[in-house]
């Protein structure tokens, strides 16, 4: 029996995103993926409070975490607060730019999957949502399967329509923050986070 | 600085590359690290169709620049984003400093660009008084050692771990650790308080959509990123030729750019901005000119604007591999990097550097946009010798290469003249110290005593035939390995062929045409289409592929002017040996039983790249004999015509590496299809013992079929 055609681009996708130091999980519905990112953030170690001139962050409790989500819908930003609050963790769904100094975990919503590149389509427009992808230490993507499709040339349509807005700032992202500018040894994590968590969901 | 000590610095400053075993080994590892993945990457891709829509897309943009200019302006100005444009370098620098200026902005930081870097625009606003940070990691490790990236994509290649802890150690006031991660995470402290702090951030643009006003930024590490976000102001220095009309453009230059760049399949990060970063940030975008409309009417030359900076023609350039960066360019790198400096940074800088291409073609065969860089590198050439005249030899032998009597009759008699100094062996041994300096890595072969044209009315031939050939016979084989002519001659008689040989044939130009005397080269095409076009043969038969591709590639553009279908008549006709050999003779089955002989085999740059002919010489030689595969069998000998009389320090090492691995193989025999590589590695072998033999193609499958 021919396997269907998602089936074959979602397994495409995370053999890429593997290849490209992401790491893909699989999560049968949101509620499940805000789990999995909680657990992340309690795992890791504090965040390191980057040294930032004249702007610091607001302190934090030792031993805190602090989880940035914006971008949910109401529900969805109600039911993490009730997780957070629940499992130790702050929740952080906006202001971001205060905390220039280092957020343990964001969490967005991406809208699109690209296969044959392991590529995450973000709208970022709203700088909460940027910040949340770029000075995290860990960024998690929400991806719904469904979205998935195998080349960019799918999304020429409403990538069009995006930036034909007033104004718009789309990321797509394929990978955590890497760089090999020393002896070409590729090393995870510059100025973007450290990690790149992909959760695969399967009911949006 | 007069021309001949500027090229005498340039030749010091290349000695000490290649004595720099660090760089030498870096260079290596990542040479042939690129080569893997880059294949890899592209394995499930249709690359020559990718190529072929980033060049159409390019060319097209290119034809309509100002009208795609316009409408980016006015979709710009509606949503609040400033628009300009900059004629030169200095008007750049001086309107992005009044954007600072206006602002108060007293802080910058920098995401990488390549274009600030063509203009020095850190420079001109630390001049200024402004504190400016590179934010990009091998871009912040050069400023702090105030050096010029090495590369396009890869600034601080150049570089040791070594050499980055002591300058963190010096910048952080603490003692570095010479480990790479701790070393990431030191820029990451670092530059973190920089990027809040800064008042001004500035990009580049890999594209600028002209429907949208949109740009679109590639990278890595995520610092433009944050250069885009946390400023008051951003300002996106933007070359003209990134304008394209949509995103379908762009699509494909964000498919094709970080595979060829880093062999990745996408960069971390895609940046699609439009509109201000939000109502209280300022957005501009200064569009630079700096030539670059010149350059776009400029017919022989505009393709080199379709270049999307991927940095792949550095990658694959086997100069590049031995002398690093600094030597392949003044700010852009790599074959890329020798024409823009031409066509950016005046032709006092590129008239030492065009020199530095030996010719390979490996550059065109990668690029992503399509462009025949070496094609445009000898166009440079033709053009500086107009501009500064052409140097006594040069002069010299175009007058004499292009009058064959005389050009044949100095060749007859450097038969005699040479006597004294070939000591009766093949090859010239006693050429007084001054004409060999540096040249003695490998011995140069000595002129035949009969060449090839002169034996011609006596050898065997059919008048009658299956398939009808002519011979051009180059001047390497006529003049110096006539018998390797002989031995295609038996093969063809074998193989029932009428063969003819149209005397009035001479050099096929290419030596003049690397040169830059293009006239001379061109005067040359007339005379050989001239001396066949009588010929009634079906195929025009060249064992050098030097020459074919020549003819069939440089042919049609020297002579773009002329009558095409005369040049067609001839160029069409053109064949090299073993494809020849292969498909039209049909000679792989025809061959006997294979002998026991050990072959490795060289695939001359020419034959290879310039005819895409890969799959014919190896299926010949393993029907022939025992056929090695080796590694980078397709990378340069270091011949290159005069580039070896030029470079020779170069030319010795890249023929040494081939040897070693040659050597390597447990080869008995090095079969080779170009004489000019040929004349490179029997003369390599001679001085190193004559450990392998070197033999045409044409002699191993004459032998193989006894004839
Ligand atoms: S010339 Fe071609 S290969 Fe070189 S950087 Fe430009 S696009 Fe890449």
């Amino acid at each position: 029996m021919a396997v269907p055609k998602v089936k074959d681009t979602a397994a495409r996708f995370i053999a890429n995103a593997r290849a490209s130091a992401a790491v893909v999980t699989e999560a049968r519905s949101l509620d499940e993926a805000l789990d999995y990112a909680l657990d992340l953030c309690l795992r890791k170690p504090p965040r390191e409070n980057l040294p930032c001139g004249g702007t610091s962050s607001p302190r934090l409790e030792e031993e805190a975490r602090l989880l940035a989500a914006p971008g949910l819908d109401a529900a969805s930003a109600a039911l993490l607060e009730q997780k957070g609050k629940e499992r130790g963790v702050r929740i952080l769904r906006a202001g971001l730019r205060a905390w220039p100094a280092g957020i343990d975990l964001g969490l967005v919503l991406a809208e699109g999957g690209i296969a044959e590149s392991a590529t995450c389509l973000v709208d970022t427009t709203d700088e909460d949502v940027r910040l949340a992808t770029m000075i995290c230490e860990i960024s998690v993507l929400v991806l719904p399967k469904s979205s998935l499709a195998e080349t960019p040339r799918e999304f020429a349509a409403s990538l069009t329509q995006r930036l034909n807005r007033e104004a718009a700032c789309l990321t797509w992202i394929s990978g955590p923050s890497k760089t090999s500018d020393i002896e070409r040894v590729l090393a995870i994590g510059v100025h973007g986070p450290l990690e790149l968590h992909i959760a695969l969901v399967s009911q949006p | 600085m007069s021309r001949s000590s500027a090229m005498k610095e340039f030749r010091r400053d290349l000695a000490a590359a290649l004595d720099d075993g660090f760089l030498r080994a870096t260079l290596d590892a990542f040479a042939l690290a690129y080569r893997k993945n880059r294949a890899e990457v592209f394995s499930r891709l249709d690359e020559p169709a990718l190529v072929a829509a980033v060049a159409e897309a390019k060319d097209a943009a290119l034809d309509r620049l100002e009208d795609l200019l316009d409408s980016f302006r006015a979709q710009a100005q509606r949503r609040g984003v400033s628009v300009h444009r900059a004629a030169t370098a200095s008007e750049a620098n001086a309107l992005i400093l009044g954007i600072a200026r206006e602002h108060q902005c007293r802080t910058v930081i920098k995401s990488k660009s390549m274009t600030a870097e063509e203009i020095g625009l850190s420079a001109a606003l630390e001049d200024a008084g402004l504190e400016v940070t590179e934010t990009d990691l091998g871009e912040w490790i050069t400023q702090l050692r105030h050096e010029a990236p090495s590369h396009m994509v890869l600034p601080a290649i150049h570089l040791s771990r070594l050499q980055v802890a002591e300058t963190f150690a010096l910048e952080t006031s603490l003692p570095q650790r010479p480990d790479i991660a701790s070393l990431v995470r030191v820029a990451r402290r670092a530059l973190r308080p920089r990027f809040t702090a800064a008042d001004l951030g500035i990009t580049g643009a890999n594209f600028a959509l002209a429907e949208n006003a949109a740009i679109g930024l590639c990278t890595n590490e995520g610092n433009a990123r944050l250069v885009t976000t946390l400023p008051r102001v951003h300002v996106a220095l933007v070359g003209l030729e990134k304008l394209v009309p949509s995103v379908n453009e762009a699509l494909d230059i964000i498919r094709i750019l970080p595979r060829n760049a880093t062999a990745q399949a996408a960069t971390s990060y895609v940046t699609w901005l439009t509109g201000r970063p939000s109502p209280t940030q300022e957005r501009h975008i200064v569009f630079l000119d700096n030539g670059r409309s010149a350059l776009n009417s400029d017919p022989a030359c505009r393709q080199v604007l379709r270049c999307v900076r991927c940095g792949a023609c550095a990658n694959v350039c086997p100069v590049y591999r031995l002398v690093g960066g600094h030597r392949m360019g003044h700010i852009y790198i790599g074959a890329i990097g020798l024409i823009l400096t031409y066509f950016y940074h005046g032709h006092e800088k590129a008239s030492h550097l065009v020199q530095n291409c030996i010719g390979c073609e490996a550059c065109r065969q990668v690029c992503a946009a399509g462009i025949d860089l070496p094609a445009v590198i000898r166009e440079i050439r033709a053009r500086l010798l107009r501009e500064e005249g052409s140097p006594p030899a040069g002069a010299l032998l175009a007058a004499v290469m292009s009058n064959r009597r005389l050009f044949h009759t100095l060749l007859r008699f450097a038969r005699w003249g040479q006597r004294p100094l070939t000591g009766n062996t093949p090859y010239i041994r006693h050429l007084p110290h001054i004409f060999l300096k540096g040249q003695d890595f490998r011995a140069l072969p000595a002129v035949a005593a009969v060449p090839f044209r002169r034996r011609w009315p006596a050898l065997p031939k059919k008048t009658a035939g299956r398939v009808r050939v002519a011979i051009f016979a180059g001047c390497a084989q006529d003049f110096i390995y006539p018998e390797q002519l002989e031995a295609a001659l038996a093969i063809l008689n074998a193989r029932d062929c009428q063969v003819e040989f149209p005397p009035d044939q001479n050099c096929c130009g290419l030596p003049l045409h690397m040169m830059g005397e293009r006239n001379a080269a061109i005067s040359l095409a007339r005379d050989n289409i001239r001396a066949f076009e009588d010929s009634r043969c079906e195929h025009i038969l060249t064992l050098c592929p030097s020459c074919a591709s020549h003819i069939r590639n440089s042919y049609p553009l020297l002579l773009a002017h002329e009558s095409s279908s005369r040049t067609r008549l001839f160029t069409s006709r053109i064949r090299d040996f073993s494809s020849f050999a292969a498909d039209i003779l049909g000679l792989a089955s025809a061959l006997p039983e294979r002998s026991a002989n050990k072959v490795c085999y060289h695939a001359s740059c020419h034959l290879c790249r310039g005819l895409a002919v890969t799959r014919q010489p190896r299926e010949l030689l393993s029907r022939a004999a025992v056929y090695i595969p080796t590694e980078e069998e397709d990378s340069c000998c270091g011949f290159g015509g005069s580039y070896a009389l030029k470079f020779p320090e170069i030319s010795r090492q890249l023929l040494e590496g081939k040897l070693a691995r040659y050597e390597r193989s447990g080869a008995d025999t090095l079969a080779v299809d170009c004489p000019g590589c040929i004349i490179q590695f029997r003369g390599g072998e001679e001085q190193r013992g004559n450990r392998i033999r070197v033999r045409h193609i044409a002699e191993i499958l004459a032998e193989s079929m006894g004839v």
